[in-house]
Order: structure tokens, then sequence, then C-alpha cells
């Protein structure tokens, strides 16, 4: 061991390989950190967004407030939280925030001067872009 | 793979390239596996959703539940059951169980009885076997003619539940208007609870010798009417003697005759260690006293082996005749009491130590022959000295030649609040009654109270006897009674020749008679005591809920087990959600009342929604 240290001390050409080879290694730990990272927020957003799957249960149209309410189910894999409400492709305001843990459900109220017997196509939009569109028409 | 290897080991630089590229590796997998397999897994949903086909049938309004039939066989208040089940009267089919008139009584030999009510007034269940003590007034019973004098004919008998076993008993002070009657209870009381299971029975001109071994009446007891024998201690039952003196059975009494040594006591071994607080009594005549400090005779409990085997409290007559005091063996001296007694003659002694730790103890004497004293002669303390634990029980005997008998010891188990006793109203063999219960759960979980308006009770029966009424009646649960109080009928029915019906709503009382939990007691009695022993035949007795609810028959056209999970009852003015908690295998067709939903006037559309998402609409015109 002691001629070892020795022969180490003694070699002067050894010392930059090795700081070669430990700036080399200490580069490629940090790459692959940061890549490492990057997959999993992207693969997380990715996962997340698939599964949003939204139920709408029922639409009432109500006279009474002047509202239509729309019960949503969360019926996906994670929870979701409403961005945006659509009427006929204009955003209208509604019960923000609105948010719903996997298997929750709840009134979605829309403000909105509906009139009878006319059909309205209603999109939700989450906040991670899943689409929830569909006609219904007023009584 | 060998010139790989070559290659590595001359090029250094390899390693950090295979590393990257390696890790690069693990990283395309993680992605594209974390998304593929997830990928797969929404797609498989997607694809379950895709088929899933559920369906409303049919939406029907219902008024009335099904019957509530008895679980469990009827409870038998008064009369006895002849035949048949409690199944036998869940449907109307001409099986059928039969019940006839009549008291629950032991023996046909007695004429009447009395029930006995035992109230345990401790926070703590007390023990079988304690001995109990019911005050009746004999006296009146032989003027009447109802119990012969020598009281042979009185009994006490418990009732368990389906039996009943006759217990040996200890009557004292016969033929008066304070006879105490002693027997030992069958079955622990809980805490401040009531035991109602045991009965005194008289009236039986030729009963036999009763049962009378004061053994199974009280914890222990000895008369020693048994032969001389100049040791005691020669039997299993007393085999331990600490200090001097002598112990022997001479003339059915326990002779002691004193000497030196300290402490001084006959010991009854059979009982080992008391471990609760006794009552003790015994007969005690001193025929020799020397008189002074050694002169002691008496009665000891809660004796243990400090300082020496033997050591206890204990009550004694003790150094002259006008005293009566309370000693800690071998630690103190306590109250010194005062009574005069004189030699030669006998005495009653009773000896107790409710509470060792506080060193309390009472005790007093009094004249074979002459009333009990109702207070302490004696109630102190054992002074100063080390307080014992519950222990050993036993006699003392003098420190010197005194000579003392003892006869018929008793011990028997006190507790603090000791339980209370009451007699029930005299009741004979002539009275034929007939008493049941049933027991009887309405499905709230099908039927919710809020949807509930009423209850239906209905009977199909045939009693032998048309000239008595028959009543329904159900508990109230919130005057703890039965009663028919409320109800649409409360004068009974008349039967008539063969089977009848009989039915009887609550009205609008219903509430106060069904419990939170769904349970009705129903109770059927006749009319009163009569001659005419009547047997009762019951074919049916249900109950039923009166409400306004809805049918709902779903079925299941797909390939996979559909989860309800909301139900939709919508018109103009309302959209109404409902929790549904409904699987419906493949292929079938299944049904759920709901007594919480009350269908609107038509026009009306249900939806049913499945956990996967799905709704299935039924609309109504």
């Amino acid at each position: 061991m002691k001629n070892l240290v020795k022969r180490f001390l003694r070699d002067k050409r050894a010392i930059t390989p090795v700081l070669s080879h430990l700036l080399l290694t200490v580069v490629a730990v940090a790459v692959m950190s940061i890549a490492t990272s990057a997959t999993f927020v992207i693969t997380t957003n990715l996962r997340e967004t698939m599964s949003e799957r939204v139920t709408v249960e029922d639409v009432w149209f109500n006279s009474a407030t002047g509202t239509v309410d729309v019960y949503v189910r969360n019926v996906g894999k994670v929870a979701i939280q409403v961005a945006a409400v659509y009427v006929n492709r204009v955003g209208r305001p509604f019960n923000s925030p609105f948010r719903l843990e996997m298997k929750e459900h709840g009134w979605l109220s829309i403000t909105y001067s509906w009139n009878s017997g006319d059909a309205y196509y209603i999109d939700i939009v989450t906040v991670r872009g899943t689409h929830i569109a569909s006609y219904y028409k007023a009584p | 793979m060998q010139a790989i290897t070559r290659r590595l080991k001359r090029e250094k630089r390899g390693i950090s390239t295979v590393i990257v590229v390696m890790l690069s590796l693990v990283l395309v997998v993680i992605i594209v596996g974390n998304v593929v397999l997830w990928s797969y897994q929404m797609n498989q949903f997607d694809w379950e959703r895709l088929h899933e086909d559920v369906g409303i049938t049919d939406v029907s309004r219902v008024n009335g539940s099904s019957w509530s039939v008895a679980q469990s066989e009827y409870l038998l208040n008064i009369g006895s059951r002849i035949n048949g089940a409690y199944t036998d009267t869940q449907a109307i089919d001409d099986q059928f169980e039969s019940f006839r008139e009549g008291l629950n009584w032991w023996n046909t030999d007695y004429d009447y009885r009395r029930q006995i009510t035992i109230v345990n007034n401790e926070a703590s269940a007390l023990d079988a076997g304690y001995s109990i003590c019911v005050t009746m007034d004999t006296a009146a019973l032989f003027s009447e003619g109802k119990m012969r004098p020598n009281g042979r004919d009185l009994r006490v008998v418990y009732w368990s539940g389906s039996t009943w076993s006759e217990l040996d008993r200890d009557v004292i002070d016969v033929n008066s208007a304070s006879t105490q009657v002693w027997f030992k209870t069958q079955a622990a009381i809980e805490a401040n609870g009531v035991d109602s299971s045991y009965y005194v029975y008289y009236g039986n001109p030729s009963s036999g010798s009763p049962p009378a071994n004061k053994n199974n009446v009280y914890l222990w007891f000895d008369d020693f009417d048994r032969a001389n024998k100049p040791d005691i201690t020669t039997e299993t039952t007393y085999s331990v003697k600490t200090g001097g003196g002598t112990w022997a059975i001479e003339h059915d009494t326990l002779k002691n005759v004193g000497a030196s040594g300290d402490p001084n006591k006959l010991i009854i071994t059979a009982l080992g260690d008391v471990s609760t607080a006794v009552d003790m009594l015994v007969k005690i005549r001193v025929t020799s006293f020397a008189g002074g400090d050694l002169s002691r005779m008496g009665l000891s409990c809660c004796m243990d082996t400090s300082p020496s085997r033997g050591s206890g409290y204990c009550g004694l007559l003790h150094d002259d005749v006008n005293s009566l005091d309370l000693l800690n063996d071998l630690r103190s001296w306590g109250t010194r009491g005062t009574y005069s007694w004189s030699l030669n003659t006998w005495y009653y002694m009773r000896f107790r130590v409710v509470d060792p730790a506080s060193r309390v103890g009472q005790v007093k004497v009094w004249q074979v022959g002459t009333t009990e004293p109702s207070t302490w002669t004696v109630d102190g303390s054992f002074g100063s000295g080390t307080a014992r634990s519950y222990g050993e029980v036993g006699f003392a005997g003098s420190r010197t030649t005194d000579t003392t008998y003892f006869d018929d010891i008793l011990i028997r188990f006190i507790a603090d609040s000791e339980p209370s006793t009451s007699l029930g109203s005299e009741e004979s063999q002539g009275n034929n009654r007939l008493d049941i219960d049933g027991t009887f759960v309405i499905d709230l979980s099908t039927y919710p109270l809020t949807s509930i308006t009423n209850v239906e009770i209905h009977m199909r029966y045939r009693p032998s006897d048309t000239s008595e009424k028959w009543y329904l009646k159900a508990y109230n649960w919130t005057s703890s009674t039965y009663s028919d109080s409320g109800f649409n009928s409360t004068s009974g029915h008349t039967p008539t020749t063969g089977w009848n019906y009989y039915a009887v709503n609550l009205t609008n009382c219903w509430e106060s008679y069904v419990n939170s939990n769904g349970t009705v007691y129903v109770k059927i009695v006749d009319e009163g005591a009569d001659d005419d022993q009547t047997t009762l035949d019951i074919d049916f007795l249900a109950i039923r809920v009166i409400f306004d609810g809805t049918m709902f028959t779903f079925e299941n056209k797909g390939s996979s087990t559909s989860h309800l999970v909301s139900l939709w009852v919508i018109n103009s003015t309302h959209h109404q959600r409902y929790n549904i908690d409904v699987f419906i295998n493949s292929g079938d067709v299944t049904s759920n009342l709901r007594g919480d939903i009350s269908l609107p006037d038509k026009p009306f559309m249900i939806k049913v929604v499945t956990e996967r998402g799905n709704v299935a609409v039924f609309s109504e015109d």
C-alpha cells in the first residue's frame, strides 16, 4: 500500500486523466438528473391528461334561477378542475373554482340567459385542456 | 465480446459513454412504459364504458312493504307453547304454532307463588352465589290456609329462562309476620341491574322435606352436629390451627380450650383466601374465663401470615365480662367496646370488616332468644396498626386456659350496598292467561323512517274459546311499556269459530312503536284471567309498513357488471338526484325499492348513472 501511494505521488502524469474522468462523470450525472426530472414532469402531465374522464349526468335549464345547471361527475382517475365554460363558443361565468376529486360529483352552475326551445352547445374545459362538450336543448 | 472488453479496457473514456447510453435507455424505457401502460389502462376503461349497456325497464309506485315476520321464537310471558315454531307463523299456509293459556308454573302440586325481584345496588356486577334474604308474612298465609304451619311447602325456585330448579333455602322465624327466607343467587346480576327469575312457591299440603342444606344457602355453615372429636384439625375443612390451645367437637359444638400462643386461631381452610367482604355469625358460650388481657375469644377474618399465620382482624370478648373489643393481631388493639355478658350463656356474635384498608370493623353480641340489635355494639377502628387485606376466616381462641364453645357458624358475602328484594303479588294456578311477545324488524335500508307513513300488524289465529277477546299491542319506546294507545282499534278482537283475521294499524303514532333500528315488539294478550284454559293457534303474524315509495327495475344487457351510483327523477320543475348503490351482473334484471323516492306527476323522466359514467333514461308521458 505504501509503495502504491509513493508510486502514485511520483507519477505526475496520472493526475490529469483522473480529473478528466471525474469531471466527465459529474457532468454525466448532472445531465441525467435534469433529464430524469424533465421526464417525470412530462410523463406526469401526459398521464394526468390521459386520465381525465368526466360525465355530465344532467343539464337543468333552471327557470327559477335563470341559470344552466350542469351536474358533473368525475369518473376518471385524477382530480379535475374546470378552467372555462363556453356556451355557443362564448365564455360564460360559472361557480368558480369548480374542482372534483376522483368519483366526486356536483352542480356546475352557468350564468346564462337561455331561451326555451333553443339548442345550446355547452363546452366545459378543464385546466388540462379536456373538453366535455355537447348540444343541449332548453325545454 | 472479448474484443469489446479489450477495447473498453484500452479506451478509458468508453466507461462514461456506456453510463450515459445505459441511463438514456433506462429513461426511454420508463417514459415509454409509463405512458403505454397508463394508456392501456385508460383504453381498457373506455372499452368497458363503451360496452356497458344498462337500461331502466320499469318504474312504478309502491305503497306497502313486504311482510316482516318473526325471526326468532316468541317470548312466553304467561302461558306455554304446545307445538310448532315461530317459522310456522311466517306465512298463511295452515302451518301454525300453538300456545296454551296458563302461567309458566314450576310444579302443579303448589297452588301459589310470588315472584322475587332482586335489585343489585352496587355499581359493579353482583356475582352468582350471593346469599339473598326475602322477608314475607307467613303467619297470614297460615291463617288463610295457603301454607302449612311448619313451612315445609315454602320453596324457592329459579327460572333460568328455559328450566326450573329448586334451591336450598333457610327459613327463619316461620309462622311470623316477618319470616326470613334465605337462598343463594344462581346467576350474576349486572351493575345496578335487576333479576326477577326467582319465585317462592307454597300451598302444597302434602309436600315432602324441602331442600335446606345451609351450605348451599350461605358461603359457609357448620352446626358441628357430628360425633365428638378431640381435634377438629383432622378434618380437611379445618385443617389449620395456629398458636396454642385445642379445638375439639364436643356435644355437637366446637370447643376451644385456650393456652399460651399468639395468635390462637382455627382457620376454615376449606374457604381459602376470601377475597371480598363477609358477614360472620356464630353462637358463642364461655364456660371458663380467667379474665385479663390473655382472655379473648371470638371471630376473626382478613387473616394472613404477617407476622405469623392466623394474624387478622378480630372481634373478641376480652379482658372481662363487660368488654367487646376489636383487635388487629400483633399490631394494635382497636376500639374497646362495652357489653355485659355472663358465663354459661349462649350469645350470638356477628362480626364483619367491610373494607380492610379502612381498618373499620363492626361487631355485636346479643343473647340467643332475644332480638338482634339493629345497631352494632362496636363500630370502630382496629387501631393504628398497619391495615390488612382480605384473607382467611375462622375462630379466635383464648391465650389462657379459658373454655369457649361455638356453634352454628354462618358466613356469607356482603356487598357495600346490599341488594334489595321485593315480592310480587300472589299468583295462583287458576289464572288462565296468555301473554306472548314477538320481535319484528323493518328493513330501514329499504324503507327509511322518513318515508314511513304507518305500520300495520296482521294476525291469522284460531282460539279454542270464542268468548274471550284478543288484543294486539306493541312496545312503546317512548313510555317503555306495551300499549295500544293511538292504534286505530283498541277494543280487541272477538273471534269466531275457525280461523280469524285481526289487523291493527298504528296510525300516526307509529313512530313511538318503531325503534331507531327498525325493531318492533308485538304482544298478543288475552282479555284476562278466566276458567277456560284456551289454546291459541297462530298461522300468521307479521307487520308491514305503509309508505309512498317507488320500485325501479334495471336490466344489464352489457358484457360486464355495472355499478349504479346516481338516480335522477326529473320533471318540468325539479331535477332531483338520489344516491344509489346497486350492482347488476351481466344479463341480470334487478328491482330496487326506494321508500324515500316519491314519483312526481306525469310527465317525468328517470335517469340512472353508472360508475363508468353511462346514463340510462326512462320516460313516462
